[in-house]
């Protein structure tokens, strides 16, 4: 094989040999329009190498050619598995035959369970202890379990010498990219290729995120940088800043701000006029906002808006006495990902029955919002029924600047 | 009384326990040592809901 790729050197032991997805734009729903990266590290131990992950199944060639240009794969000796999820598990059936012979497994208890359902592999997989020191290969290890980060059998790994945790899905971003360090990129884009991973990946999970941040903190692990597993890693200044943004958006008070965010769909043009004067209304109180027609917002975009924002205008004219599908469907998705608007306003309109605001407002209160008078009018607004979309909007805004801090 | 777990839908039944996870049946969940971990998805406790049988 060519040796087209090479690995990339991130400390003293420690390399580089992901792979980078330039033409990944959907994954598993989630639009990724910058692509994305499957991480996987290699640490240098004494006599051999400790591999952490592996890739996505259809990327072996490149990862194979990254890892020959630090050592022959029959020196990986040991293969660390921080996530079962296939996008970094779904190479190693393939190349397991490639490392060591004798090349060990080691996963999280769900992650054993997790990875031979998944594959069935015809060696054991050694279960971890959480939070005790591990020596491998001479080097030591100390492996976290984050059950539900995000998935039941996701762990972290901390290599001590070179004091890099590798965090796998935590801390990560849908980002393909030729840098490897935070540092090197945009900053800004990082940034909201980071808050659309939240979003759209770890949100549901918050409240065990904001336990685990401080359970991690009593650790005091002394870390230089953070490995994830998809887009940019984290060093210097960058790790306190990733830090310090997840404590935030683990916190449904603290990532809250003024900000309104109005979606709907529309069938005439009755709803979109509607959604219109309840975002000049909010503009009108001075507060932030943000418009969002579900066609033409991707899922993955509405629930990166609904991350900070504090309250949620919803609307859907009434078709077939049920909603839009269109905007069923986003509320299936932001209502599985548990987003918590502290306030909410249906509004919508319809031809005979008036039945999409109630079952807005029934979707607003199971999200726990806290729900203002709905606004909904027969066919086509009257400037009455637009006026009072404005006064909505405004009520919105002056709720929302009573209740969030700045 | 049945406790539901909010992460992962699992339904701890005091009348099946959870065996696996050391727990004999008949434990009610108030009795159920504050280690214990959801048989399914591994978080704590503290992420259990009571329901209606």
């Amino acid at each position: 094989m060519k040796k087209l790729f090479s690995a990339e050197k991130m400390s003293t032991h420690c390399h580089w040999v992901g792979v980078i997805d330039w033409r990944l734009r959907n994954f598993h729903g989630y639009l990724t329009g910058r692509g994305s990266t499957y991480n996987a590290y290699l640490v240098k131990g004494e006599g051999g190498y400790v591999l952490i992950d592996t890739v996505k199944a259809g990327f072996e060639d490149e990862f194979m050619s990254r890892i020959e240009t630090v050592c022959d794969p029959r020196e990986i000796r040991v293969v660390v598995s921080n996530h079962a999820e296939m996008d970094h598990t779904g190479a190693l059936p393939q190349l397991l035959n490639r490392f060591s012979p004798d090349c060990r497994i080691l996963a999280s208890r769900n992650g054993a369970k997790a990875i031979q359902a998944h594959f069935s592999l015809d060696r054991e997989i050694e279960v971890i202890k959480s939070g005790q020191t591990a020596e491998i290969l001479g080097k030591e290890f100390v492996f976290l379990e984050t059950p539900m980060i995000h998935w039941p059998d996701s762990m972290l790994t901390y290599f001590v010498e070179d004091k890099i945790l590798f965090s796998n899905d935590a801390f990560g971003m849908h980002l393909a990219s030729v840098e490897r360090w935070y540092d090197e990129f945009d900053s800004a884009l990082a940034y909201e290729e980071a808050l659309r991973y939240y979003a759209n990946i770890i949100t549901p999970y918050s409240q065990i995120v904001a336990k685990f941040l401080d359970k991690f903190d009593s650790l005091a692990l002394d870390i230089d940088a953070i490995a994830p597993d998809h887009g940019l890693c984290w060093r210097g200044e960058g790790v306190e800043f990733i830090l310090g943004h997840y404590k935030r958006w683990a916190s449904v008070e603290k990532r809250r701000s003024r900000k309104v965010a109005v979606v709907f769909d529309t069938m005439w043009e009755s709803t979109e006029l509607m959604a219109r004067h309840i975002a000049q209304g909010v503009r009108s109180e001075g507060v932030a906002c943000v418009v969002l027609p579900v066609q033409e917002s991707h899922r993955t975009q509405i629930a990166t808006e609904l991350l900070e924002t504090g309250a949620v205008a919803l609307g859907s004219p009434t078709l077939n006495a049920g909603l839009l599908p269109t905007v069923a469907d986003a509320l299936c998705y932001v209502q599985g990902l548990k987003f918590t608007p502290k306030f909410g306003l249906a509004f919508g309109s319809y031809g005979w029955g008036e039945v999409s605001v109630k079952l807005l407002n029934e979707s607003l209160g199971a999200m726990g919002a806290e729900c203002l008078p709905s606004v909904s009018c027969q066919y086509v607004p009257t400037d009455a029924v637009l006026l009072q979309c404005r006064e909505a909007g405004a009520r919105l805004a002056a709720k929302i600047k009573e209740e969030i801090a700045l | 009384m049945k406790y539901l777990c909010t992460v992962c839908a699992y339904v701890y039944d005091p009348s099946e326990g959870d065996p696996d996870g050391g727990i004999e049946p008949g434990t009610a969940f108030e009795d159920i040592p504050d280690d214990w971990l959801c048989p399914v998805c591994g978080v704590g406790k503290d992420m259990f809901e009571p329901i209606e049988d």
